[in-house]
């Protein structure tokens, strides 16, 4: 049997928790290019991503990986997006709901990730998290914004520091490939 | 005795007692009558309630304000509350409101309470004037111990009371029951057991409360959701919250992207029937479910059979993989 190697993408703005997510399920002690942020009352972090987050989750004794990267949030890394996104199997977005636009973060975020693939079409799940820290925008208004852009994207409320939280928004992506290879059959 | 009323309603009674007259009025009035409907309060000539319950007088007051004073039959004697209220019988007992319900000789229509019975506003202001501020996602839990008031998506409202006889110390299950019992009734007023353990009374998301409810009522489709229809969900529910089950995330999946029945979901996804009833009955809880009446054809060709859901496919195994069971 083939080893099985995958590769994930974690897309969203500074602080929405991608560093978080990936060393939540990575079987490796994630590989972080972070340093200080000189940006600290915008972004609300003392550190930032400057190239990318790296982590693995081992799949099989045949070298088999789940490769996690995350994608530095700041537009003017955005020249890495591309490059980070080459053979993805999927996108995990996330927006940070504490800040003071998060429904715009997301908005953003979302057009990033369409201009990405070009109109292709990818499978992504939007994850928002720090909702213990601002209950609103709650996750009907993000429904309502992905259905107003026509998306039927999972939207869920996680806990980027929890391994179930992140493996939830994992599992609905890889459902969304499942199931789309067998409702072609029906 | 005058006895002309039309339409019955009942308030505040227990499940088990809502069984017994909603059977024996469907008895007499097939013995003696033509028509059964249902409606609710507002319509009522004859309410037959236990006046013991915190949203009694509510629902009365709420009646007065539409003009409407039915009679009141009280299982207990509690006319000096309600000494407004035309009372037709004082502590009847239930055999001699049959007696006298099959003594009427003109055409009775027999009701069960159902639909909403005022605003959630108004149910909010005058109920529970100290609870918490009602949100859409959040279940409104009152100061007294003793009763829950809850809303669902479709502004339905619920009213849970502590009902000693339905306790069952052993844990909750029996509890899920008995609401999902008295909601088949197609009544709002539920009467089940408020688990002993205050830490239940703490605010819980309502759609994970819905979710639950749903989740636990596997044996039949809930009233309002067609049998033998097309299914699918309006919207992705929020499994961040409702922490279920790996193949429901697979399931919806599905429902978000094409109609299904639950002949084709039991077919392509390794669920029981039961667990497939369960699954549509949380999501029309929650809001999520819509559906489309299947045009029955007697020559309909068999579907051609794929594999189920997470045997085969390579994101099966990469699930497994990753330690996510199904």
């Amino acid at each position: 049997m083939q080893p099985l190697n995958y590769k994930l993408l974690f897309l969203g703005e500074a602080g929405a928790g991608k560093t978080t997510a990936i060393a939540s399920i990575s079987d490796t002690p994630p590989v972080s290019m972070e340093v200080p942020s000189t940006e600290q009352e915008l972004i609300g972090k003392t550190h930032t991503t400057v190239g990318f987050d790296y982590g693995e989750i081992v799949l099989d004794n045949a070298g088999g990986k789940l490769r996690l990267y995350g994608a530095p949030g700041q537009q003017r890394f955005s020249f890495m997006w591309d490059i980070l996104a080459q053979g993805t199997l999927g996108v995990i977005l996330m927006v940070d709901n504490s800040r003071p636009d998060a429904l715009q973060d997301a908005e953003h975020t979302i057009s990033t990730f369409q201009k990405l693939f070009n109109g292709k079409p990818n499978t992504a799940v939007l994850g928002v998290t720090k909702s213990d820290v601002r209950q609103t925008p709650q996750i009907d208004h993000y429904r309502q914004m992905l259905l107003r852009r026509h998306l039927l994207m999972p939207a869920f409320m996680i806990d980027a520091r929890e391994k179930n939280d992140v493996l939830i928004l994992i599992d609905a992506l890889l459902s969304q490939i499942e199931v789309s290879a067998m409702l072609e059959n029906l | 005795m005058k006895k002309t009323l039309k339409v019955y309603s009942f308030l505040g009674l227990t499940v088990r007692e809502e069984h017994d007259f909603a059977g024996r009025i469907a008895e007499a009035v097939r013995q003696e009558h033509t028509e059964w409907l249902q409606g609710d309060i507002t319509e009522a000539d004859l309410i037959i309630l236990r006046p013991d319950t915190a949203l009694t007088p509510i629902l009365l007051d709420r009646s007065a304000r539409n003009n409407r004073h039915p009679a009141l039959l009280f299982l207990h004697n509690d006319q000096t509350t309600y000494r407004q209220w035309p009372c037709i019988a004082e502590d009847i007992s239930s055999n001699e409101f049959f007696r006298y319900l099959c003594s009427d000789n003109d055409k009775t229509i027999a009701r069960q309470s159902a639909g909403t019975f005022c605003t959630l506003t108004e149910l909010a202001t005058l109920l529970c004037p100290a609870t918490q501020s009602i949100s859409d996602t959040q279940l409104m839990v009152s100061q007294n111990e003793s009763y829950k008031l809850l809303l669902d998506k479709q502004n339905r409202v619920f009213y849970v009371c502590a009902c000693p006889q339905k306790t069952d110390p052993s844990g909750n299950e029996n509890n899920w029951r008995h609401l999902v019992e008295a909601y088949a009734l197609g009544g709002n007023i539920i009467s089940a057991a408020v688990p002993e353990n205050k830490a239940a009374l703490q605010p819980l998301l309502l759609e994970r409360w819905l979710w639950l409810l749903g989740g636990q009522i596997p044996a039949t489709l809930l009233p309002g959701i067609p049998d033998g229809a097309e299914y699918r969900l309006e919207r992705w529910p929020d499994f961040g919250e409702l922490r279920t089950r790996s193949i429901y995330i697979r399931l919806a999946s599905a429902l978000v992207k094409k109609s299904l029945t639950a002949a084709q979901i039991s077919r392509h996804f390794p669920l029981k029937p039961s667990d497939v009833v369960a699954f549509l009955n949380a999501c029309y809880l929650c809001g999520y479910l819509r559906w489309r009446q299947q045009i029955v054809s007697t020559n309909e060709p068999e579907l051609p059979q794929s594999a189920p859901s997470g045997v085969d496919h390579p994101m099966a195994r990469l699930r497994a993989a990753i330690g996510i069971e199904a």
